[in-house]
């Protein structure tokens, strides 16, 4: 019951986004931007791209999300429906895990279509550790689009909301950035051993994934 | 690490000189706004909530 | 209520007399054998660094207490806390790089310990920013509330995961970065120091608390006079 209307929302969101709010295609695409800004500062040569590429990965997925992050209940402010959603006879955790759901497809539909053209534009021959790269990704991506969604909701109303998202979200990544870093080095062979960085990646999918559906039943209680 | 030949100092005295800037320039311009606000209070008649007895209305 | 604002002026003198106590222990320390002079600096940055987080740990209580009962003195104890914490916090940080420069060589080191203080300022001020960008005081004081508590699961996973990344990757280069053990005739004005800093931290506090407080009755009274003035033209 839970599942079934936390599903329907999370349908209909990814749904909408493709019908007309376009979330994805604007993250695709200020990714990209953002890849050829890190060219620009960086011009990594071939050996120094494999270095770089972990890092380059994960800060262009953080930034890239926050645009994602900004549009989660953009559809119910334009309608003025968010009161409606929350007030419709169905547990408050199902609408945060429907939102979840929405945004973490989304994400994830942007890391499959990002990963490729980062191998691509900065000449990193790791075709063969692709999947376990997207692997490590959407496991982090996991508790970090948890995490997003409920500060989301918690600057929902707030002035200038974006900036304040940035400014709460990324000081609260900073572990699953290190450990995402260093797991994906690991997979590239310019790091350590993986096993204690996806761990920490775990310790934080279980830590904001039990936390943040209580969190949002507090944040919208009247 | 070797017997100190560094004089400390300038440092020790730049971490209590900002100390003190910055609890002294605190505690100077809280308890102002504190009681700027509770004077404007009165002038409205009214009780500042700390002040008043457990119970009492606003 | 009516006790907190009786108590105030007496935490104020207890401080002050603790502060000038320690400030003679201090003067008089001996030198620590390795460290010089510059140990001194220990007795302010410990302190302020306990204070910093012990002021979190007050505004999640509050922040608890708040989301439990609805209790709207609580949500001003966690407001009232949030800066007194961001006072202490920065005072750490800029004692820690002092101290650093001479110990270490740099200002900065990314240890675990500055990592986290660095990390907890920016929620300090996050939190601030938060409670005065939503208009709606009851949606701003849950948003704030539940911000602390997030904040209050991370910093732990923060220090951890900071601290875990330095032993994996990077082991310690600068060489002592570690506080360095103090004992006997260090230890009396660090405690007495860490006793006056409660005193001040709890000071601040209540001064935070009474302005904060007057603050919302001050913009409920002015509500209710625009309403009077509409209401009779």
């Amino acid at each position: 019951m839970i599942l079934h209307a936390a599903y329907r929302i999370a349908w209909k969101d990814v749904v909408g986004d493709f019908r007309r709010r376009s979330t994805l295609s604007s993250m695709l695409f200020f990714a990209i931007a953002a890849l050829v800004v890190f060219q620009a500062a960086f011009e990594p040569d071939r050996k120094e791209a494999v270095k770089l590429l972990p890092g380059l990965i994960w800060v262009t997925v953080l930034f890239t999300s926050l645009v994602g992050l900004g549009r989660v209940f953009q559809a119910e402010e334009e309608d003025g429906a968010f009161e409606g959603l929350l007030l419709a006879p169905i547990p408050r955790e199902a609408v945060f895990l429907g939102k979840w759901w929405g945004n973490l497809s989304l994400t994830a539909l942007v890391e499959l279509m990002l990963l490729p053209v980062m191998l691509v534009l900065f000449n990193v021959d790791a075709w063969a550790v692709l999947p376990a790269m997207f692997g490590v990704l959407l496991l982090g991506t996991l508790g970090f689009t948890a995490l997003g969604v409920l500060l989301a909701a918690l600057t929902q109303g707030a002035r200038g909301r974006e900036t304040l998202l940035a400014l709460l979200l990324l000081p609260l990544a900073v572990p699953l950035l290190i450990a995402g870093v260093q797991a994906t080095a690991a997979l590239l062979g310019t790091g350590g051993e993986i096993a204690p960085w996806v761990r920490l990646i775990l310790i934080f999918d279980v830590v904001y994934l039990s936390l943040a559906p209580w969190a949002f039943g507090w944040l919208v209680e009247e | 690490m070797t017997t100190p030949t560094l004089d400390y100092t300038p440092y020790v005295l730049a971490v209590y000189t900002v100390a003190l800037v910055v609890y002294g320039g605190a505690l100077w311009s809280w308890r102002r706004q504190a009681a700027q606000l509770e004077q404007r209070l009165r002038e409205h008649g009214a009780t500042p909530w700390l002040e008043r007895n457990p119970g009492e209305p606003s | 209520m009516k006790r907190l604002a009786k108590l105030q002026p007496l935490l104020g003198w207890a401080t002050l007399l603790l502060l000038v106590a320690g400030g003679w222990l201090i003067a008089n320390a001996p030198m620590d054998f390795q460290q010089g002079n510059s140990v001194r600096i220990i007795y302010l940055h410990v302190p302020s660094a306990k204070m910093s987080l012990l002021m979190y740990l007050a505004a999640t209580a509050c922040s608890v207490m708040y989301l439990w009962k609805k209790n709207e003195s609580m949500d001003i104890l966690a407001e009232a806390a949030v800066p007194v914490g961001a006072l202490f916090t920065a005072v750490t940080l800029a004692s820690g790089s002092i101290w650093g420069k001479p110990m270490w060589g740099t200002w900065w080191a990314w240890d675990a310990r500055l990592t986290s203080m660095l990390v907890l300022l920016i929620l300090y001020v996050g939190l601030m920013a938060l409670r005065s960008a939503i208009d709606n005081p009851v949606k701003s004081a849950q948003a704030t509330a539940v911000m602390v508590l997030i904040g209050a699961v991370d910093l732990p996973i923060i220090h951890f995961s900071v601290q875990w990344w330095r032993t994996l990757h990077q082991p310690a280069s600068l060489g002592g970065g570690g506080t360095p053990r103090i004992e006997g005739a260090l230890l009396t004005p660090l405690l007495v120091m860490a006793v006056a800093f409660i005193g001040l931290g709890g000071y601040l506090w209540a001064l935070r608390t009474r302005t904060v407080a007057a603050q919302r009755q001050l913009d409920a009274l002015e509500h209710a006079e625009e309403d009077h003035d509409d209401a009779h033209p």
